[in-house]
């Protein structure tokens, strides 16, 4: 059971008489062989978090388990956990057979042990053919992989990866979180990845945990973040194109709610009515706009932008004062100025309070109901 | 920003660095204490570590009053008169290297002309030639030259120290400034001279403020081409205090306080800069 | 404003030919691409034509006007910067305003105001005039500098990679800006780029550069569907074109491919068919774009042709999912819809829509269909 537990963990650097806490309050659990994601914007406290965790730096205050052994005052090297660096680490002067026993001698592993391991590992990650190659001969990917297989071929009990594909190019980015992806389905090995990427997020986690400004915002699978989000900044952060917003009331009448400003929304959302002033903010993904006839459309607007995006169309159009993404497919046909309507796809509007930038789903507090 | 706990070796190391401390720090407290002592004080042995400090020594040399214990010397030292040439030519020979060398520099830094590196470590080797190798050549030109013991003799000389440490730090600078900043200059309607003025300039001007300390405490701080090209007309406070050794006895406290006067211009300009000079310098020497 | 035609340009760095005899003709008004990876001479390319370059051979012309001894500072030429440019001892005013205090442009003081003003408004940076460039987020800085390049009437604007450093949202509503401002601002404008998204949604035509040649230019659709080789193929669209190698047999006088040794057979449209009797070709690499496999249950619909493989990875994102098959050694992509549950080497079967096909010569890399340049 390699699950990691973070309980009430914090984490406060000085830096120029000043207390800075870059990790607040920060509770979750990792699963035993699950691939999590830690994402965030830069400076969210998400590296922060994962050197605490692989023991590079001291925890303020809390509690980080392995395998439910506390291990807050252990070094890295006791934690038997691994970690793959973004520059890859590999000895040049080994080469890459000699580069994967290399963890497996320094523990004196038996011969035939080391045999198994090896050839398991060369196996998934196809290096069959550069086992006697240098590191120097290696193009970027290779390297890659063999800096992951000396990673696992020790059997980590976690496996941490910092903002692995950063560096890469567009094509090779894909090569590697596949092969990183397929690596995690095979070994079963717990993953935990750092990354601001939230595309890289969606394609390779089990469940992601979004962070902000030091917080943990929202743990949850990518569908979740996506259809209930619980913030506004969860809410933005996810999804590419990001989520159109748009600033409302809530309205209540006969068991429907309406959003005045510029549009009017109507859209069974199971939602009350909130106290004071009823502002609201809407999100709508591009994905969950769908093109309709007028009779039917929750929102009108006259076209701005059509972009061709080779795989699919972007259409961008202006309702009031407000500029709205939907994306559509390729063979729609659409021109600057001309008027569109829109629907949006059932149970996908988002509602968030203004003020508190909560999402208004259940009955939070403040929230009464309609009636 | 990452902590460090500390344990049985950290003191270990803090003791070594309290001696090294120590033995850097004790020649200049000694010169100091040295200062301030009287001469009987200053001879003694085994040395005092108290005494009642007097400003003799610095009375004698600022205002040219014998201490007693001199009356018999045969000299008297103009120690202010020296002070004014140090500035002298120490100031003029870091203007007169900025004058040439900022141009220079932004020329090796922008243009690839044929035998560039070869000439840009051609002017770093005069750094690297013992002052004593030429000084016996340029003694004699100056002698030909009527330059010896004049301040242009001196500035001139000095370019050796300022010039090449000025060109070869503001290289660095100038190849700093992103060559698109001059680009989008051109593209918006400029000349070259018109931005180097209006773009260029402002945004290295902390580095040459701090190239200029830099080679103004080397300039100070030289002593042999003052030594030997300068007679008593133009010698620098360095090579002044040496004028305290005399025929019958060796005035010790009035050197040490002239030494301590001679630096000090230096220390107070180094520790009143120091942030500035040390941010300056490490951005453009470190990323060559 | 006004047509750039660049006729053979060649320019040498040592010995190294940073682009090789390159000819474009940039109408009037249009919204010109330049699309290539790092390192194919994009930026060279867009330094030449506004003089910071000197050409070793060919020449430049704007209209009719021969420029390519003129000093850049005399080509009226605005451009922005990878890196933005920004002039740090400048507030943004003083950046935006640059241009208008130059020698040559005369124009009054309060004129000046009144340009800067206005260009600054349209890019909604009016409420950061006093800043300097160092307080600036990177897609404000992007904004100072399309300003400052904005705020003249030049005869073109050269945009070099302006959206490479934003975030990737950020990167996509500035581009949508991009394209709301070309209809203002009807200027013509050279813009490279990396990002194939970028160089589709914003090109009236796009150029495809590759170690400083230029190998195609159409429009986005041309490229897109018509790549003029492989390299084009691959360098527009993500997940990057399948491309798997065939076999040219004859049997009873017919032409087929023969697909990964046995695992498909194709029969090529008829004018592929002259093409590879003309040019004796025996291998043949057929390309497939992602979107056009479709997962199979039984055998292959009718205009279809189908490959066995088996689940390397699959990958949910928000819109679609992208389904990563091994078949044989080799590795194909599929776009699916974005809730599948594909376990680890599953058996799969693909149906490949055969009008999509592309082929291409093995050894030369060209599309067989031959399009115009």
């Amino acid at each position: 059971m390699a699950e990691v537990r973070i309980e009430h963990v914090y984490k406060t650097f000085r830096s120029k008489g000043k207390e800075v806490e870059a990790v607040k309050d920060l509770n979750l659990t990792i699963r035993d062989g699950e691939f999590m994601v830690i994402l965030g914007p830069s400076g969210c406290g998400k590296t922060t978090t994962l050197r605490m965790i692989v023991g590079l730096e001291d925890i303020t205050r809390g509690k980080i388990y392995i395998k439910d052994r506390a291990v807050n005052d252990l070094t890295p090297q006791e934690r038997n956990i691994a970690m793959a660096f973004e520059t890859y680490a590999l000895y040049n002067h080994l080469s890459v057979k000699e580069n994967l026993l290399f963890p497996l001698k320094a523990r004196k592993t038996p011969a035939d042990e080391q045999e198994t391991r090896l050839h398991k590992i060369v196996e998934m990650l196809e290096m069959e053919d550069i086992l006697n190659m240098k590191p120097s001969q290696l193009s970027g990917g290779q390297q890659q992989r063999v800096s992951l297989g000396r990673a696992l071929i020790r059997r980590p009990d976690v496996f941490f990866l910092d903002e692995p594909l950063s560096h890469l190019d567009i094509n090779l980015r894909i090569n590697a979180r596949n092969r990183i992806k397929r690596l995690h389905a095979e070994s079963m090995t717990t993953m935990v990845l750092v990354t601001h990427d939230q595309l890289e997020a969606m394609a390779l986690a089990d469940r992601i945990a979004v962070m902000n400004f030091a917080e943990l915002q929202q743990v949850g699978t990518p569908r979740e973040l996506l259809d209930q989000p619980v913030n506004l900044f969860v809410a933005g952060f996810v999804g590419e194109p990001a989520i159109n917003l748009l600033t409302g009331r809530l309205i209540c009448e006969q068991d429907e709610i309406y959003i005045t400003d510029d549009a009017k929304i109507r859209q069974k959302t199971g939602l009350k009515k909130i106290d004071g002033s009823g502002q609201i903010v809407l999100g709508i993904r591009p994905h969950d706009l769908i093109i309709c006839g007028e009779g039917e459309a929750d929102l009108a607007g006259q076209v701005e932008v059509v972009e061709f995006l080779g795989e699919q169309k972007q259409i961008t159009f202006r309702v009031g004062e407000n500029l709205l993404t939907s994306i559509v497919s390729v063979s729609t046909k659409f021109e600057q100025g001309q008027n569109i309507y829109f629907r949006v796809r059932n149970g996908k509007l988002h509602v968030f309070d203004k003020q508190t930038e909560r999402r208004l789903d259940y009955q939070h507090k403040g929230v009464s109901v309609c009636r | 920003m990452v902590s460090i706990k500390r344990g049985k070796n950290d003191i270990l190391g803090d003791i070594l660095l309290g001696l090294i401390f120590l033995f850097f720090m004790f020649p200049i407290y000694w010169v100091f204490t040295m200062a301030f002592k009287s001469d009987s004080d200053i001879l003694i042995w085994p040395p005092k570590f108290i005494f009642s400090p007097t400003l003799a020594h610095f009375k004698a040399i600022l205002f040219n009053q014998l201490s007693e214990q001199s009356v018999g010397a045969t000299t008297t030292v103009n120690y202010l008169g020296y002070f004014k040439n140090s500035l002298i030519v120490s100031i003029s020979a870091v203007l007169i290297s900025l004058a040439v060398g900022i141009p220079a520099a932004y020329a090796f830094a922008r243009y690839n002309f044929k035998g560039r590196e070869n000439l840009f470590f051609n002017f770093l080797t005069f750094r690297f030639a013992p002052e004593m190798l030429v000084i016996i050549p340029i003694y004699l030109i100056y002698q030909r030259l009527g330059l010896y013991d004049t301040y242009t003799g001196l500035i001139w000389v000095y370019q050796l120290i300022t010039l090449p440490m000025i060109i070869w730090i503001l290289r660095g600078y100038f190849e700093d400034v992103s060559a698109d900043l001059e680009d989008a200059g051109l593209l918006d309607g400029y000349s070259r001279l018109n931005i180097a003025a209006r773009i260029v300039l402002p945004i290295v001007k902390p580095g040459i403020a701090a190239t200029s300390l830099l080679t103004f405490i080397y300039a100070w701080n030289n002593f042999i081409f003052g030594m030997i090209l300068g007679g008593t007309g133009v010698q620098p406070v360095t090579v002044a205090a040496l004028q305290f050794i005399s025929a019958d006895k060796l005035r010790f406290g009035d050197m040490a306080a002239a030494s301590i006067l001679a630096a000090l211009p230096i220390i107070i300009l180094a520790v009143y800069t120091q942030k500035y000079l040390i941010r300056g310098l490490s951005l453009g020497a470190v990323k060559q | 404003m006004g047509a750039i035609t660049i006729e053979d340009l060649t320019v040498r760095f040592g010995d190294r030919k940073a682009l090789a005899s390159v000819n474009l003709q940039i109408k009037e008004g249009e919204f010109f691409v330049i699309l290539g990876p790092s390192g194919a001479g994009k930026t060279t390319l867009l330094k030449t034509i506004a003089g910071l370059i000197p050409p070793s051979e060919g020449r430049v012309l704007f209209g009719d006007n021969d420029v390519t001894g003129m000093p850049p500072e005399k080509r009226n030429i605005a451009m922005t910067f990878e890196q933005y440019a920004l002039y740090p001892n400048y507030s943004v005013m003083g950046n935006i305003a640059h241009p208008l205090r130059a020698p040559g442009s005369k124009l009054e003081k309060h004129k000046v105001l009144d340009r800067v003003n206005k260009i600054s408004k349209m890019l909604r940076i009016d409420h950061l005039l006093d800043r300097l460039p160092r307080e600036l987020s990177g897609g404000q800085k992007q904004r100072v500098a399309l300003a400052r390049a904005m705020v003249r009437e030049p005869y073109a604007f050269l945009l070099d990679e302006p959206l490479s450093h934003v975030d990737a949202q950020i990167r996509q509503q500035m581009r949508v800006e991009l394209n709301r401002l070309q209809v203002e601002v009807s200027n013509t404008s050279v813009y490279v780029t990396h990002d194939y998204q970028e160089a589709l949604a914003l090109g009236d035509r796009v150029a495809i550069i590759n170690s400083g040649k230029i190998v195609q230019v159409g429009t986005g659709e041309e490229v897109y569907y018509h790549p003029r080789n492989e390299f084009v193929a691959r360098l527009v669209g993500q997940p990057q074109i399948n491309i798997i190698p065939a076999r040219v047999f004859n049997r009873e006088d017919k032409i087929y491919l023969d697909v990964l040794d046995g695992m498909m057979q194709i029969e090529p449209p008829a004018g592929i068919v002259r093409k590879i009797c003309e040019q004796e070709i025996e291998e043949v690499n057929v390309g497939i774009r992602a979107q056009f496999i479709t997962l199979e249950d039984g055998p292959g619909r009718e205009g279809s042709v189908w490959l066995d493989g088996k689940v390397y990875i699959y990958e949910p994102f928000v819109t679609y999912g992208i389904l990563t098959v091994n078949v044989k050694q080799h590795q194909l992509f599929i776009l699916t819809a974005p809730d599948g549950d594909f376990e680890i080497d599953r058996p799969v079967r693909l149906g490949l829509e055969i009008s999509e096909l592309i082929y291409f010569n093995s050894i030369t890399g060209d599309n067989l269909e031959g399009t115009g340049a």
